[in-house]
């Protein structure tokens, strides 16, 4: 487990905190308002035209959400793979 | 203007989740380059609640448009979900801010049940609210399940097409009460087919369930196969023969038949099919309408060879005939010869593509051309009769001889106990029973020969001699006739004989025909004559072989010196 120091300066420590900080944006998305209003926009609430295609805008907006979320997952852990690498490396080489 | 419908308590809860969400959305930062990408489909997601979606909800909320629960102004059709809901479920009806948009699944259902709440009496004074249905059946015939899903929430639909049909007719009646508008009212009855056409559910059992009338003017908008349309207008026929219009004629308006009679008279194959249909209960398609020429119509392009079967012919052609003979209704001659001419062949008793009663069909065939139209017409069409027999008797290449006497022989009573009452028609008579008669070519030559000469024979019989002539000068006439026919049969045979040996080409026209009622001569010299530009013609000319053949059988009977001397004879009788 690198130190604090190591984790404010080494390239390892520098990824691995951009991963946790993408990892939180991620919650975050997945965790929003806009995620759950699609069941608020449907046919319990309005009818219509309109309104119908307000219910699937609502859904295609929470399917990109999610999208996203998982793209930032994918991303803070190839961080963390990297980090992991650059860990391994012989004393004295970049990490 | 396109209207919604909406809870207000969940609207304005979704109002406040959209607000909370595009604040939420915007509050959203990150520095990392790796998250560019995710914030801005954020940025995009927000930027849409700020600048459609919660606008549109608080123009909802708060527009001076909104129509609280007022059925009078959200009652057109194009309303019809946010009215349904409003009056069901005691939603708020609002103007929809982003305009119209193409019919959905729930507009559909809602448009069903919304025309089911019309009063049909009343929207058929209505002309505007008639398109106004029109055009929306119009919008859901463009999608099968949404033309189903209306049709499906369209409860009472007979009923109401009932009213409507009832009104159409009595607008035709003119019925100076109604005032409904006969366009208006054929647009919705077209969308209505339309919609039908469109939709998976099934026209049929909807057609039974209508009067025989409205059913009609709907089927006359659908777009039904042959068959279909045979099967339905007999169905619709039927029971209108059964009373079941019976309504209409307090008004006199038209019935079920002057609607779809008409139709399927354009439709051969349609008409074909229906009358096979409607074999059994014929009578039904004259006693259902006052428009005989359809009726004659469908008749005739029912009973064409080209579409009816001789076999099917020999079920309906009899029976139509029976019905117009011995049913009293002998009051279209000229229908009644134009529908026996193409079957003249079937009818007589040699021939066995019926199975009725020789003697009958016979009978029947005599019978119905007794009428003096009915002759007229006969005649007129006597080349149609001689292809018709020519095309029934070229099916098995030969004509025995039972067929060929049974055969002339009909054509011989009528002609013989018909009333010619023409020059013209005279001579077309002469001209379709020689022209029977050498349906035998292809027999033996004797046997051709003999039943011309009895041909000649019942001929002389039935043309009436003048009262002037002695006795003396009408038997030389009468010879001379005989003589010249059995001569023309004989050139004939030989000219098949020859024709069929290739002896003869196709390009030398056929041998003259005698003519009884040449004028100023004797027959004989009239055939005389005539023979001689044809002779020149046969290969080998005037003095080839087989022109010498052809003068040898003509003066077996005939020959100028003789015809000159009976002549003579017949002017000095006179």
């Amino acid at each position: 487990m690198p130190s604090v120091g190591e984790m404010s300066t080494s390239p390892a420590s520098l990824l691995r905190q951009r991963a946790r900080s993408l990892r939180t944006l991620a919650d975050r998305l997945q965790q929003l308002e806009a995620i759950g209003l699609p069941p608020l926009a449907d046919v319990d609430t309005w009818m219509g035209p309109s309104p119908s295609r307000c219910h699937d805008a609502m859904v295609a907006m929470r399917r990109r959400l999610l999208d996203e979320a998982d793209e930032l997952r994918g991303a803070a852990a190839r961080f963390d793979r990297t980090a992991d690498s650059l860990a391994l490396l012989p004393v004295g080489a970049a990490r | 203007m396109s209207t919604l419908a909406f809870d207000p308590d969940r609207l304005e809860s979704l109002r406040r989740r959209m607000t909370l969400a595009a604040a939420e959305l915007r509050s959203l930062r990150s520095d990392d380059s790796a998250a560019a990408t995710a914030l801005h489909v954020v940025a995009v997601a927000a930027e849409e609640l700020e600048e459609v979606w919660l606008p549109f909800v608080e123009r909802l909320r708060t527009s001076d448009a909104l129509l609280p629960r007022d059925r009078r102004a959200i009652g057109g059709l194009d309303n019809a979900l946010a009215w349904v809901m409003s009056n069901g479920y005691g939603w708020t009806a609002g103007s929809d801010p982003l305009a119209a948009a193409p019919m959905d699944a729930a507009t559909a259902r809602a448009t069903g049940v919304r025309i089911s709440s019309l009063d049909p009496v009343a929207l058929s004074h209505d002309g505007a609210l008639m398109r106004e249905v029109a055009d929306a059946l119009a919008s859901a015939a463009t999608d099968p399940r949404l033309a189903t899903e209306l049709l499906r929430n369209w409860t009472d639909l007979a009923r109401f097409a009932d009213i409507l049909g009832d009104a159409r007719s009595r607008v035709l009646a003119k019925d100076q009460y109604v005032d409904t508008d006969i366009h208006a009212l054929d647009e919705l009855f077209a969308q209505l087919a339309a919609l039908l056409s469109t939709s998976s559910v099934d026209p049929l059992p909807l057609l039974d369930a209508l009067s025989p009338y409205t059913a009609a003017s709907l089927v006359a908008s659908l777009h039904l196969d042959d068959d279909q349309l045979a099967r339905a207008t007999n169905r619709i026929v039927h029971r209108s023969a059964l009373g079941e219009d019976a309504l209409l004629d307090q008004h006199g308006g038209p019935h079920a038949a002057d609607v779809l009679l008409p139709l399927v008279a354009a439709r051969p194959r349609a008409a074909a099919a229906l009358v096979q249909l409607s074999a059994e209960h014929l009578d039904e398609l004259l006693t259902t309408t006052t428009n005989r020429d359809a009726v004659y119509r469908l008749l005739l392009e029912a009973t064409d060879p080209n579409v009816m079967s001789a076999a099917d012919a020999g079920r309906v052609v009899p029976s139509l005939v029976r019905e117009f003979v011995t049913g009293g209704r002998v009051d279209d001659g000229t229908f009644i010869a134009d529908l026996v001419v193409p079957w003249t062949a079937q009818f007589s008793a040699g021939n066995h593509d019926w199975t009725l009663p020789a003697d009958t069909r016979h009978d029947l065939l005599v019978a119905a051309l007794r009428d003096d139209v009915a002759l007229d017409r006969f005649l007129q069409r006597a080349d149609r009769v001689l292809a018709g027999s020519i095309q029934r008797f070229g099916q098995k290449g030969y004509i025995t001889k039972v067929e060929l006497t049974a055969y002339v022989g009909m054509i011989g009573d009528i002609v013989m106990i018909g009333s010619i009452r023409d020059a013209k028609n005279e001579r077309r008579a002469w001209d379709l029973f020689t022209g029977a008669a050498s349906l035998g070519a292809s027999l033996a030559t004797g046997i051709t020969i003999g039943l011309l000469a009895t041909g000649a024979v019942m001929y002389l019989q039935w043309k009436t001699t003048p009262s002037s002539y002695t006795p003396n000068s009408a038997a030389i006439w009468r010879q001379d006739v005989e003589l010249t026919m059995l001569a023309a049969a004989q050139v004939y045979a030989l000219d098949h004989t020859l024709r069929a040996q290739g002896a003869i080409p196709a390009s030398v026209p056929p041998p003259p025909q005698a003519d009884p009622n040449l004028q100023g001569g004797m027959p004989s010299m009239g055939f005389i004559e005539a023979m001689g530009p044809w002779i020149r013609q046969l290969p080998g000319g005037e003095d080839g072989e087989i022109s010498l053949k052809m003068q040898q059988a003509m003066f077996m009977y005939i020959n100028p010196a003789d015809s000159e001397f009976r002549g003579m004879e017949y002017v000095r009788g006179r």
